[in-house]
């Protein structure tokens, strides 16, 4: 992606989200509940406004400039499937903590992301048998050491009846 | 007073307490995710049982390890371990990647130790006085600070005001979610209860500084090799020369902290901030800051420790917490049947100077206790990234589900940390939206009490001499940074190259 692609990808977030919550606060008839108060709608539209007024300022700026690069730039040390796995393993252990569990996704998320992010070179038979060892037990230690030593809950999901 | 010190000294069981309260202090603080906040609500159940002075004093030492640990993860890892540490990371994370992780991790915990005692002293010292000051603060000069706060974002942006600016505004906006002040009118939740309450803290800042760093890491092919660490330094890694060349910047970062602490609503992190680019304005190599300027570091961590006494002046003289952690501490007075107010001095005199005798003896073994496990945190950045990192991945649901047993601040942490990756990769600065949305409720309440109690009127402000001082430092900060982008502009166009290939030749 080229520095002016970056830039305007970035202002032109801004601008929606602006646009967006403007038109949100607008139609959202929040009440003014005492006399002399402005709402509890005048400040977030004052800064969506400030936001849209900004935004539109630094298109204007970007278009008109004509030494901003358009050259893509390279990226050489980059793994997209790698990176995307990362963060879809991650959104799964997210998404499931309470329903599956912390005693049983941790492990599984542990695992999965160790292997992903271990070098290609150092994957090897022991290396995943190691890493599935160290998944475990990690996952024991913080296990024990909150639920237990400190007594902060964590969601037992479909062991619930066992743990 | 000779008594309240006596009762802590005299006391192994209180000792033991102080030393225990430091040492999961500095776990809670180090690791992301966990915080002194959260390891003093883990504790606070625990103190019940035990006396009014033990109690306290436990969650005390939690307070001061709690502030102080940070500094181990934003050097170590460049990942701030409590909200304060943020600043740390600037210049204390350059440092362990040139190489020298315990010369930066020896003057951090050296100026913290400095900050805190400062920061009791003036506690014992000046609370009477500047309590009876901060009382005189109305919603106009809150209505001001915060702007002067928001508009460092200018400073903070770097070479892009307006991104700095835009993204400061977003976290305003974010602020926003869940129920408004004044009239608690509920604004912004999308039709889900779970941001009633708006978005917590802990997720923010988790996904923010360590969610979107790990993904990050997780697109990159090869794993970058580990610069070696110097374990070779003599005491703290500085020597009496640096350090009396540093004695300017560590007083103004002690008051700025302790000032910063004393108002009502402003946390360690703002102290960070406020003396960090204070250091960097006056500095007369201010390029070098962000790279591994021990500066840099000097003023953030000594300012952010300088914070604990201050936080704690409103709270024992009007029952007015400085920060989350001292309203904290309050309940657990309340709940010891100690009433803070201005007779407290003479209704519990004793268990006050308790309290100020356990949080010196708590200095002092944080700063034992991490110049001697040095060694065993440096050798924290050998363990291999690909194991580390999942791991603190582990620990960060784990910290976010903690604050509210809620998973949905653990899906909120993925969420923010998704957007402050696309934030990354479209180059757009970051901490100014944290920066938004940790003033945002505060710029938005005061702001509105202006408009209703000055009837639109703004000429109300010249009655307000405070609040005019921190207007115009508002308008001082945008206006220099946007000339410093202006005249970086016009040398480029002379040069006949842009404005980020002129910044990349400065550099």
């Amino acid at each position: 992606m080229s520095e002016k692609m970056k830039n305007l990808l970035g202002d032109i977030l801004f601008l929606l989200i602006g646009v967006g919550m403007y038109i949100y606060a607008n139609t959202s008839n929040f009440p003014i509940r005492s006399r002399g108060d402005v709402g509890s709608a005048y400040v977030p539209k004052l800064v969506c406004l400030l936001m849209i007024i900004l935004s539109l300022i630094k298109i204007v700026m970007i278009l008109a400039n004509p030494r901003m690069s358009t050259k893509k730039e390279k990226s050489e040390n980059v793994n997209y499937t790698k990176g995307f796995l990362v963060i879809l393993v991650l959104a799964v252990y997210c998404f499931a903590f309470k329903k599956i569990g912390f005693p049983l996704l941790t492990p599984i998320m542990l695992f999965l992301e160790m292997i992903l992010m271990l070098p290609a070179e150092r994957r090897n038979k022991k290396a995943y048998f190691g890493l599935a060892a160290l998944s475990v037990s990690c996952t024991a230690f913080i296990f024990v050491a909150f639920y237990y030593g400190l007594k902060l809950m964590l969601p037992a999901g479909v062991l619930k009846n066992i743990l | 007073m000779l008594d309240g010190f006596m009762i802590v000294l005299s006391s192994p069981a209180c000792l033991g307490m102080i030393v225990l309260g430091v040492f999961i202090g500095i776990v809670f603080g180090a690791i992301p995710g966990l915080s002194s906040t959260m390891a003093l609500v883990l504790f606070l159940p625990m103190t019940f049982g035990l006396s009014t002075v033990n109690g306290l004093s436990l969650l005390l030492a939690l307070y001061v390890g709690g502030m102080s640990g940070g500094l181990i993860s934003a050097i170590l890892l460049k990942i701030p371990g409590t909200p304060a540490s943020m600043t740390t990371v600037w210049d204390g994370g350059p440092m362990a990647e040139k190489g020298e992780a315990g010369r930066a991790l020896g003057i951090a915990m050296l100026v913290s130790f400095i900050g805190t005692i400062v920061g009791i002293i003036a506690l014992i010292v000046l609370s009477p006085q500047l309590a009876k000051f901060a009382l005189n603060f109305t919603c106009y000069e809150y209505f001001a600070v915060s702007l002067f706060s928001l508009a460092i974002i200018a400073s903070l942006a770097g070479k892009d005001l307006i991104n700095g600016l835009l993204s400061g505004l977003l976290g305003v906006l974010i602020s926003m979610i869940g129920v408004a002040p004044i009239d608690a009118v509920m604004r912004f939740n999308f039709g889900t209860h779970q941001l009633d309450k708006g978005i917590d803290t802990v997720p923010m800042l988790v996904g923010m500084f360590a969610i979107a760093d790990i993904f990050a890491f997780g697109f990159k092919k090869r794993e970058d090799k580990l610069i070696p660490q110097n374990y070779h330094m003599k005491g703290f890694g500085i020597g009496l020369k640096e350090l009396a060349g540093q004695a300017i910047n560590i007083i103004r970062s002690a008051i700025i902290g302790v000032v910063v602490g004393i108002l009502p609503g402003i946390g360690g992190n703002t102290a960070g901030i406020f003396s960090y680019t204070l250091a960097k304005g006056t500095s007369k190599h201010p390029e070098e800051f962000g790279t591994g300027c021990v500066s840099g570091l000097v003023a953030s961590e000594t300012s952010n420790n300088a914070v604990i006494g201050g936080s704690m002046i409103p709270m024992l003289v009007l029952g007015v917490p400085g920060n989350t952690v001292a309203a904290i501490l309050l309940g657990g007075m309340t709940i010891k049947g100690i009433a803070p107010g201005p007779l407290i001095f003479t209704k519990a005199g004793d268990v006050v100077y308790a309290m100020y005798m356990a949080m010196i003896i708590a200095a002092i073994v944080m700063i034992v206790m991490e110049f001697f496990g040095i060694r065993v945190f440096v050798r924290l950045l050998d363990i291999p990234k690909h194991i580390l990192f999942p791991v603190i991945l582990a620990l960060c649901a784990v910290g976010c589900f903690g604050g509210n047993s809620r998973s949905f601040d653990v899906i909120l942490m993925f969420i923010v940390g998704m957007v402050a990756f696309v934030f990354k990769k479209l180059s757009l600065p970051t901490a100014p939206l944290i920066i938004g949305t940790i003033l945002g409720s505060m710029f938005e309440e005061n702001l509105r009490r202006v408009i209703t109690m000055s009837e639109g009127d703004l000429s109300a402000f010249l009655a307000h001499p405070i609040a005019l001082f921190f207007l115009a430092c508002s308008v001082f900060a945008v206006a220099s940074a946007l000339r410093k982008n202006v005249k970086a502009s016009m040398a480029a166009k002379k040069a006949g190259t842009t404005v980020k290939e002129e910044i990349e030749e400065e550099v």
